[in-house]
């Protein structure tokens, strides 16, 4: 019974790991987000804080907790640096300009649902995870 | 622990309440800070015998706040030493006002926009690749002969165009002003007051940077930038009303800045010119002050770094109250700067330097000095 459990516990933790390199990586935003499709500058200038609204929305981006795999993944793939490097670069950011650095969100399930709260909400989620989600819209895709 | 002033007690009591107590319906907001420890090895000069010894850098805070979609308040405090004992700063003040993506409009206390440095860096030592900052660029209360902080209002706009982006800053705020006994029996050199409580008149400084971004080469900034403020310079040592008791110097401090900061390459430049109108001198009286840094990541750890630092004072009635220029004689000093900082991980960084001061006042010294320096 302890080793099904432990065989199940690693097969699990190896799926969960492994779905944000092997999946296709999607940006999404609010339903009602005032835009349509973002191209890879733009999210970059949103998750480091350059960009703040699109018109009058002010724009809510959701990253995820330090160390998890899709965070660093989307930051070598669309920011082109490592998680240390941007924790460093807001750590910098919010001492010089104030602001708020994106929230972090525990699981991608958790960062679906905190941007369906708000009309500026942003995230990055495998693709298999958008499918069937309902109040967001894809508006950027990196292929694997 | 000798003495403990407290200038802001009751506003950082205040506010530790607030970060301990949970308010119903309210959201606490994350104490951030810096701090630092440094071992100083100097040799004799000509007012200080050889010395060493450990030091508390500034222990410095900083809460940042979104309050509503559009505003956003940051706050920073140091506890620091001067000496006696501790005392409690409040460094910066700053509620952000963001008018869209490109314009904001900020009020309460900042650092002034002169130069690359000062906005760059604050009090945090984790911050810049050396141990301290270039002598001339010191804080008010260590020395310092810029206005290194503005209490008024701060508009910043940018604009992206075809060559890269421009960044216009406009701050207008209290003057500085200086007083304390400049010749009398306990004459010293006096802090420069940016008149955090007011202005000493009626004359408001202006500061203005531009500054260019160019897209062809990332990383790389280029700026221009000046300063005009009535410094009104009060000795305390003389009557009220008599001769040299107030004096009125009409400043204008410009420069330039250079910075490229990629393909692990640091450098910074910063030129400083003083052009000082004293009231009753036959002549402006001209400064200058500048710095070059170079450093360069290896790894992804280790970063060796080199940096030149030039003053020319002339002795005139700001830089004598300061106390830069001494007995009536201009001043040039030079340090020369090498070392290498070891960064831990991101919040915390390993520095050891060695600095060859050449200084008409102090002489030729030799100093080194180890850091550990620490966010958290």
């Amino acid at each position: 019974m302890v080793k099904q459990t432990l065989v199940l516990v690693l097969g699990m933790w190896l799926l969960g790991t492994t779905a944000a390199w092997a999946d296709d990586l999607v940006v999404v935003v609010n339903e009602n987000a005032p835009v349509q499709n973002l191209t890879a500058e733009e999210i970059k200038n949103i998750y480091l804080g350059e960009k703040g609204f699109w018109g009058n929305t002010k724009i809510s981006p959701v990253g995820y907790q330090d160390g998890a795999a899709l965070q660093a993944s989307f930051l070598d793939r669309v920011l082109s640096v490592s998680e240390n490097v941007y924790k460093t670069y807001w750590i910098k950011r919010i001492f010089r300009e104030g602001g708020m650095p994106p929230d972090k969100a525990g699981s991608v399930d958790d960062a679906l649902r905190m941007v369906t709260q708000h009309s500026g909400g942003i995230t990055f989620v495998p693709a298999s995870k958008v499918a069937g989600a309902s109040g967001i819209r894809e508006v950027y895709r990196m292929p694997n | 622990m000798k003495k403990l002033t407290w200038r802001l007690g009751g506003a950082l009591i205040a506010l530790s309440l607030y970060l301990v107590l949970p308010a119903p319906d309210a959201q606490a907001f994350k104490l951030n800070g810096f701090g630092d420890v440094t071992f100083d090895a100097s040799e004799r000069t000509s007012s200080e015998p050889d010395s060493n010894g450990f030091a508390l850098g500034a222990l410095d805070f900083y809460v940042a706040e979104q309050i509503s979609d559009r505003l956003d308040v940051l706050a920073e405090f140091v506890i620091e030493s001067p000496g006696d004992g501790f005392v409690v700063d409040l460094e910066r003040l700053q509620a952000t006002y963001s008018l869209g993506n490109n314009h904001k409009v900020r009020a309460g206390r900042f650092h002034n926009l002169l130069g690359y440095w000062n906005l760059a860096f604050h009090h945090g030592a984790q911050l810049h690749t050396t141990i301290s900052r270039p002598f001339f660029l010191e804080f008010e209360d260590e020395s310092g002969v810029v206005p290194t902080h503005m209490i008024g209002l701060w508009w910043n706009s940018r604009m992206n165009t075809g060559m890269g982006r421009v960044n216009i800053g406009i701050m207008v705020g209290n003057g500085s002003s200086i007083k304390g006994d400049l010749t009398g029996s306990n004459a010293g050199p006096a802090e420069l007051n940016p008149g955090s409580s007011g202005d000493s008149d009626r004359d408001k400084a202006i500061s203005a940077k531009l500054n260019f971004e160019p897209s062809f080469m990332r990383g790389a900034e280029l700026g221009i930038y000046g300063n005009f403020s009535r410094v009104n310079i009060t000795d305390t040592a003389l009557a009220v009303g008599a001769p040299g008791y107030l004096t009125t110097v009409e400043q204008f401090i410009w420069g330039v800045d250079v910075v490229y900061l990629a393909h692990n390459i640091e450098f910074m430049s910063e030129v400083y010119n003083w052009i000082n109108d004293t009231q009753g001198a036959t002549k402006e009286s001209g400064s200058v002050a500048a710095y070059g840094q170079l450093g360069y990541l290896i790894g992804e750890r280790t970063t060796p770094y080199i940096r030149y630092e030039y003053l020319d004072a002339t002795a005139d009635a700001y830089f004598n109250a300061v106390g830069m220029t001494v007995g009536g004689l201009d001043r040039l000093k030079t340090v020369t700067t090498v070392g290498v900082r070891y960064d831990i991980n991101y919040r915390s960084a390993l520095k050891a330097e060695y600095r060859a001061i050449d200084d008409q006042v102090d002489g030729a010294v030799n100093q080194g000095a180890v850091q550990w320096s620490f966010a958290f």
